[in-house]
């Protein structure tokens, strides 16, 4: 007795042969094929694949199995609605568009992990994929996607790329794990240096100087390196020892790490060097003359007065590599003046770029205010203290100065990107007022404008010209949206 | 009414682009003197002419009007007005502006005519031409009918094996011949598996089955006169032999109340049908059937839960029966739940029943308690129900999603269709808080 389904792998291995070859198998008492008088083979295997077909379609068992692990409990309540439904605009619809978006997810995701609120289920796949392509918004968005979003992100293999960078971000809080380092490529060990540094200098030198001496000689430059983050006077005796390194490009960034250290020996060492080489000159001693050195003896070379690049005068090299790794005092202290003073009074071009190289390295903030509005380098503007970067910024922009190139419009849009948002209700005012005739540097500038501007500023956008009809919307909208978003998680 | 989701305003748009149209519009900008009601939305949308035009919204159908000369239904400025509703940038008013109360009550005043005439009696019909034309078609179908069976038992005859090696002509010109015969659904049938052959794994047995229902299919024909009605428009429907829509209704008319549990847009080529399920109040499921071809839009997809007080005529066929609305609906509050809910096993029997009536049935209307899960490796995602059987979940990845994200993989009742390839999830009851009483969301 053939069961059925015997019979119907019978009738379809017949029908992929063709019954010219084979006949229709009998079929089972339990299947009521009709009763044909004198039917062909054909006529009897297309009857068997109808009511076999029928069957096996209906009867088939359905497969089993376990299911995968559900979500967890999400830990934190569903988002307020008025929340819910500016977040639906920001994901569906974002005025001023795509460019825009990033900002005010980040600003939605920012205010709702702030008030401890997170997107409704249903949003969630859009927000991942929108998210995905940002990847300074993963952190933030997977906290604000709870657990039904880590279930879906592990789920999905085109969002899962989200779980390695916030799992990177918060791996800098973690240590190092002592085996696992050893045998990471070079590149993996120096960034993974870094992140320790951030939080621990000195567990991140010690890691390095265990390391140290088994080394080749380019993986030893590119891990030094790492000490820049974090640097600090203790980091000296090491930096000192590498001064001697066989290798020149480990001696040169050992002398590039010490330049930001003017306490350390080498800074006095140089201080030593440079301090006799000034003096001040003139009727009414307004200038610093400065004698560029003559010799340098192997101490000397070892501390950075090396051969000059091709091209470049010998002596002035020497006193650029002085003036860049000797404190800024020996300066105000020769002019006894404070650092503005102090930096009219220094004419000479290789003194110069000694200094500003040097202020860079250091930081420091009285002296960045002394060179910025001279010397266009947008690290400056980043050394002075926030509050003053908008007076300066503003000044540079009216007066052209710091750049030599005029108020141009593409320094106004690099420039009004160093000052970190949010401007005061006046600078704004300020900067819509320039850009209101300029319609190029606006719309070049509106992705910064929106994004600092505070919402107070929208009855001044009100006052842009028609032909700016469109510009003005996008940032009207924009910051009536970033003040809602704000405002409905207060 | 409560406020839509973006979601579902952007389920009513006609097409791709008219949405996106949609949503350039959706911002303060061009719109002025919007308001709100219960049951309408209205505004202004300054478009390139002098005069703004006027757009109304009624939410209970819905129904759309606006002054632009756009033929797309709904246009861009009925869809972007939806959308800043939904988005909480139109605000509430007591009384409408003029224009848009002006075309409600024409709109109901259209509605109570439209009740009128269909109870009216039909104009005289010129029977004798009809039956002539019908014989006409009974004979060239007969022909098509035999040549069809002929076919089939020289594919049988060669074996199963040579077809798989036959281009794709060679299916293209047997699946004209059925279109000519006036057999334009075996036709479609014939041509969709020319592509299932080289792309399934089993092709052999899908094409064996499906074999056995265009034999079914013949066979039956060749008896037609002695099968009964239902059966006649089950075949029918096979064969894409179709019913006219004023002969269905003229037949009579049922009126019920109709919840709406899912709907589904299908698109083959340039030919998109909306399936649109709907339960009676008296316990029937029904389906409601739109289609639109090169690009024509299609009736508004109904949201999933609205409760319509309908009259509807019935097509032929078994269970569940294809039926046409005689009228624009009204619309009643809102359901948030689905009913009772049956397991995998319970829908596969259900569909087995309505082929026990109707063999060439694809699919069964379910409402089912499952959970869906994605497996290990990225592999398509199933569902799974709680005696531990599963089946894949048909449809698009974005719908997948939705659905995963809504339910985390844990259980929830669902409606959705069953065929054989696995369960196509359209609607779901959903909570925030996991919990049951939720909120019909359609995916």
């Amino acid at each position: 007795m053939t069961t059925i389904e015997e019979w119907w792998d019978a009738v379809a291995a017949t029908a992929v042969l063709g019954s010219a070859r084979r006949g229709a198998p009998p079929a089972p008492e339990t299947v009521p094929m009709p009763d044909r008088r004198g039917a062909s083979a054909q006529t009897a295997l297309l009857d068997a694949a109808a009511l076999g077909g029928a069957m096996v379609r209906s009867g088939r068992p359905l497969r089993t199995g376990s299911a995968p692990a559900a979500a967890q409990t999400d830990r934190l309540p569903v988002a307020p609605a008025g929340g819910i439904q500016l977040l639906e605009l920001v994901l569906n619809q974002t005025p001023g568009g795509a460019d825009l978006r990033g900002d005010l997810l980040g600003h939605w995701l920012a205010c709702a992990n702030a008030a401890g609120y997170r997107v409704p289920h249903r949003l969630l796949p859009r927000l991942l994929d929108q998210a995905l392509t940002r990847p300074e918004l993963h952190r933030d968005a997977l906290t604000a996607a709870d657990a039904r979003g880590a279930w879906l992100v592990a789920n999905r293999r085109r969002w899962r790329p989200m779980i390695a960078s916030a799992q990177a971000a918060r791996a800098s809080e973690a240590s190092l794990d002592d085996a696992a380092w050893a045998h990471e490529p070079t590149a993996a060990r120096a960034e993974m240096l870094t992140r320790l540094r951030a939080v621990n200098p000195a567990a991140a030198r010690e890691r390095l100087e265990s390391v140290w001496a088994s080394e080749k000689a380019a993986d030893r430059a590119t891990l030094i390196r790492t000490l820049r983050t974090g640097l600090s006077l203790e980091d000296e005796q090491f930096l000192e020892r590498a001064l001697d390194d066989r290798a020149a490009d480990v001696r040169l960034s050992a002398r590039h790490l010490l330049d930001a250290l003017p306490a350390s020996a080498r800074g006095q060492r140089l201080a030593a060097l440079l301090g006799p080489l000034i003096s001040r000159t003139g009727i009414v001693r307004k200038t610093l003359h400065i004698e560029p050195p003559t010799e340098a003896d192997a101490a000397a070379t070892r501390d950075g007065l090396d051969k000059a690049p091709k091209g470049r005068s010998q002596r002035g090299h020497w006193l650029r590599q002085l003036a860049a790794g000797a404190p800024l005092e020996v300066w105000t202290d020769a002019a006894g003046r404070d650092p503005d003073a102090t930096w009219a009074m220094i004419t000479d071009p290789d003194a110069r770029a000694g200094i500003i190289s040097a202020v860079i390295a250091r930081r420091d903030p009285a002296w960045a205010r002394a060179l910025v509005d001279d010397v266009h380098r947008g690290e400056l503007l980043e050394i002075v203290p926030s509050a003053d970067r908008e007076a300066i910024v503003l000044r540079q922009i009216l007066t052209g100065a710091g750049s030599g190139t005029g108020s141009d419009g593409a320094t106004i849009s690099a420039r009004l990107g160093t000052v970190p948002g949010p401007w005061s209700l006046d600078f704004s005012r300020t900067i819509l007022d320039l850009l209101s005739s300029r319609e190029r540097e606006l719309t070049r500038s509106v992705a910064i404008l929106a994004a600092r501007m505070p919402p107070e500023i929208v009855p001044d956008l009100h006052r842009l010209p028609d032909s700016l009809a469109k510009q003005r919307n996008q940032l009207i909208q924009h910051l009536s949206l970033v003040h809602a978003i704000t405002e409905a998680f207060q | 009414m409560p406020r839509w989701s973006i979601d579902a305003v952007e389920k009513t748009a006609p097409d791709a682009g008219s949405l996106n149209a949609a949503r350039k519009l959706a911002v303060p900008g061009p719109w002025s003197e919007t308001g709100a009601t219960d049951v309408l939305v209205w505004g202004k949308c300054q478009g390139s002419g002098k005069t703004p035009y006027q757009v109304s919204v009624d939410l209970t159908g819905p129904a759309y009007k606006c002054s632009c000369p756009s033929r797309k239904f709904p246009c861009k400025h009925a869809t972007a007005l939806l959308l800043l509703w939904a988005g909480a940038q139109v605000g509430e008013a007591d009384e409408p502006e003029a224009y848009a109360s002006e075309w409600a009550s024409q709109r109901a005043a259209r509605a109570a005519g439209a009740a009128e005439r269909a109870s009216a009696p039909a104009k005289p019909v010129d029977r004798a031409a009809q039956a002539r034309r019908a014989a006409e078609r009974r004979a060239l179908m007969d022909g098509g009918v035999e040549d069809l069976v002929l076919w089939l038992e020289d594919l049988v005859r060669g074996g199963l094996a040579t077809a798989k090696t036959q281009p794709w002509t060679w299916w293209d010109a047997a699946a004209s011949r059925l279109v000519d015969a006036q057999l334009p659904g075996l036709g479609e049938r014939v041509r969709e598996m020319a592509a299932a052959v080289n792309r399934r794994e089993d092709w052999a047995e899908h094409l064996l089955i499906e074999m056995g229902r265009w034999w079914t299919a013949a066979q039956a024909w060749r008896s037609w006169d002695s099968l009964d009605t239902d059966t006649q428009g089950d075949l029918r429907v096979v064969i894409g032999w179709a019913v006219p829509s004023a002969q269905v209704l003229e037949a009579g008319v049922h009126a019920d109340v109709w919840t709406v549990l899912g709907a589904h847009r299908d698109e083959r080529g340039n030919l998109i049908e909306q399936r649109t399920w709907l339960r009676s109040d008296s316990g029937e499921t029904a389906l409601l059937l739109d289609f639109a071809a090169g690009g024509n839009p299609l009736p508004i997809a109904r949201l999933a839960g609205a409760r319509l007080e309908a009259s509807v005529g019935l097509y032929p066929g078994h269970a569940p029966r294809r039926v046409v609305l005689a009228s624009e609906p009204t619309t009643l509050p809102a359901a948030s739940d689905l009913g009772s809910a049956t397991d995998l096993a319970g829908a596969r029997a259900a569909l087995a029943a309505i082929r026990a009536d109707n063999p060439w049935a694809d699919r069964a209307p379910v409402v089912v308690r499952v959970a869906a899960s994605v497996p290990e490796g990225d592999e398509p995602p199933f569902v799974v129900d709680d005696a531990g059987h599963q089946v894949p979940l048909l449809g698009e990845p974005g719908t997948w999603w939705r659905l995963l994200a809504l339910t985390g993989g844990h259980p929830v009742t669902a409606f959705g269709e069953i065929e054989d390839g696995g369960l196509r999830v359209l609607t779901v009851v959903s909570a925030e808080d996991g919990s049951d009483d939720g909120e019909l969301v359609a995916l």
